[in-house]
């Protein structure tokens, strides 16, 4: 009797140890697997970028040209038009699918820029000494400074109708104007984290066993600031998402005849009244978007912050 | 404490300049004149108008003369409408400001009293629904919610109308405010939860508990107190944003303030009203981050002023 409460209780310390093994990453990927509202995100928004990169490559679900004009404008969703069709007469699901890409796009492409341009600066800040700490930090308090969406307007405006290479799409300026906002509370938390983690005691541990400075900064600080990093970034996706939309909506955002989600809400405004459909889908396509990012990066904060547990 | 605010008030001026700098030169950027019409001016009459605003001088007598209007309060004058700008801002200025007020009343009380609902009741079904609605709240963009509020007590209910802004007629002020307000109420109810919920742990709050205090006195005296502070920091650039911000639910509900002065001038090209805006907006923005950390530094005692 004895004996087996002795080896049940070494098989409850075993698996003690068993759990504690598992490494940094993987225990945050089984957190968050167990997140459900995260998971929903997850799923829904691995179905929303199949329907858009499908919808703007595959004509058998794109179903028609969402540029060109040839119904009936306003008509009702019906078996042929799954979403109805938009005053000009263009076919509003083929036009979804379309906006849909370009706030991926966006929300996408200035998550990654932001990532790049605050790894650079918040790491330069904490790692370059003094002086060029005092000169980064100076500059993202000066950016931080500015009007958000204001800038956003002034310089994808400045950026419009120009011809040089790849800066002459539409999708990069809109790219470009977000990420020069969005890129300071990245630097910020590099900044922050890397200047904390350079006083730890793990890292005056490799320090004393003669470790060179690059193998401290990539092995064993770069790692552990990418938690933090990481969230901040899922949550610059739906910020990017909505400054795109917002832009559209007032009429700034990819020029016509390309569809960006904020411009159709902004279209279908006018036939609020009569055609309800044609400003709700849109409308629920932005909400579902930003709160399947938003549920995503909460679930991803509470997995990769060992702290909350 | 004196030299802090000093310095931080000094640090405004290079702000502002370049602020001021970044606006010129973009502006200066961005293709096509104030002058481009559909049906091309005469030669004659493009170059007078170009020589009354200045727009003949080299770039950088343009940005002298800018600077220098800049330093005596004077934001320019709008190419299109032959007006100062100052005069066009403080003409939709009234109602931005009433349109801004009433959100940040709004967004204050109802966000205040959410996070405080969700904090007493931690990991309680009033605590999920609270951090439900915060979440839902911050990240649907305002205008599908205005979108979706008209289609619901405009058009289906008829309580409210469709467009414009009256002060003091609810039929024309609610919608407008609680689309603008509900971004920062949710923002506001997640921090002061957070805040309440750091609060109530301390060791101080189980003292007052042990001392036998009344439950209500723990929550107002020893917890709120001192859980405002972190939400005092972030009142400061809501009440800025919500002031300044508001152009796409001015656009949204055809309000004829500030914002939609911005907008229209973007797509005119109206450059000095475009400057104007901008370097207005950028102003009350700095001055309520001033505001906010000047305040902070008297309010807890625990900031250095490093």
């Amino acid at each position: 009797m004895a004996q087996a409460e002795a080896i049940s209780a070494l098989e409850v310390a075993a698996d003690g140890v068993r759990q504690r093994q598992r490494g940094l990453w993987s225990d945050a990927l089984h957190r968050l697997s167990r997140n459900k509202f995260a998971m929903a995100g997850l799923i829904v928004l691995v179905a929303i970028i199949l329907l858009a990169v499908l919808g703007n490559y595959v004509d058998a679900v794109q179903r028609y040209d969402p540029r060109v004009q040839e119904f009936e404008s306003r008509q009702s969703p019906s078996w042929d038009h799954w979403f109805g069709t938009d005053q000009l007469g263009r076919d509003s699901w083929a036009r979804v699918l379309q906006g849909l890409w370009v706030s991926l796009r966006v929300g996408i492409g200035v998550a990654t820029v932001v990532l790049f341009i605050g790894l650079i600066i918040g790491g330069l800040a904490a790692l370059g000494g003094r002086t060029v700490d005092n000169m980064a930090m100076r500059f993202t308090d000066l950016a931080y400074a500015f009007p958000d969406l204001l800038f956003i307007i002034l310089l994808r405006a400045a950026l419009q109708d120009n011809d040089w290479p790849i800066l002459s799409d539409p999708v990069v300026q809109m790219i470009v104007a977000i990420s020069f906002v969005g890129w300071v509370t990245v630097a910020r938390l590099v900044r922050g984290q890397m200047l904390s983690l350079a006083q730890r005691d793990f890292v005056l541990a490799a320090r004393a066993m003669g470790a060179s400075n690059r193998r401290i900064v990539f092995t064993h600080m770069l790692p552990n600031t990418l938690g933090p990093v990481i969230v901040a970034v899922v949550f610059a996706i739906p910020l990017a998402i909505f400054a795109e939309a917002a832009l559209g909506y007032i009429g700034l955002s990819v020029p016509q005849p390309t569809a960006s989600l904020g411009r159709l809400v902004a279209d279908g405004n006018k036939f609020i009244e009569v055609q309800a459909w044609l400003v709700i889908i849109p409308a629920a396509a932005i909400a579902l978007l930003m709160l399947c990012f938003t549920f995503l990066g909460d679930g991803l904060r509470d997995a990769l912050d060992p702290r909350a547990r | 404490m004196t030299a802090f605010i000093i310095r931080r008030v000094l640090w405004t001026i290079p702000v502002l300049w370049a602020i001021a700098t970044v606006t010129f030169l973009l502006m200066h950027a961005v293709p096509g004149g104030p002058f481009d019409r559909d049906k091309e001016l005469p030669a004659t009459v493009r170059q007078n108008l170009e020589r009354k605003y200045g727009l003949d001088k080299p770039l950088h007598e343009q940005y002298v003369q800018y600077l220098t209007n800049l330093a005596k309060g004077d934001l320019g004058i709008s190419m299109r409408q032959n007006r100062p700008v100052t005069t066009i801002i403080s003409e939709g200025l009234t109602v931005s400001l009433q349109l801004g007020v009433t959100a940040f009343i709004f967004a204050t009380v109802f966000g205040m009293s959410m996070g405080l609902i969700a904090a007493l009741n931690h990991n309680r079904p009033g605590d999920y629904a609270g951090v439900f609605v915060a979440t839902v709240g911050s990240s649907m963009p305002n205008f599908i919610l205005a979108t979706f509020l008209v289609i619901i007590f405009s058009v289906q209910l008829g309580w409210t109308d469709v467009l414009g802004w009256e002060m003091f007629n609810p039929r024309k002020m609610i919608l407008p405010s609680v689309a603008l307000g509900i971004l920062p109420a949710a923002y506001i109810a997640r921090i002061t939860r957070a805040s309440m919920l750091e609060v109530l742990g301390q060791d101080y709050i189980r003292t007052a508990r042990a001392k036998g205090l009344a439950e209500w006195a723990i929550i107002l005296r020893h917890s709120v107190k001192n859980a405002m502070i972190p939400i005092l920091t972030v009142l400061g650039p809501i009440f800025a944003i919500l002031v300044t911000g508001s152009f796409i639910i001015e656009t949204s509900f055809a309000i004829n303030g500030v914002g939609r002065h911005f907008v229209s001038a973007i797509s005119s090209r109206d450059y000095g009203l475009i400057m104007g805006t901008t370097l207005f907006f950028a102003l009350i923005i700095t001055f309520a981050n001033l505001a906010v950390d000047i305040l902070y530094a008297v309010v807890d005692p625990r900031v250095r002023y490093g």
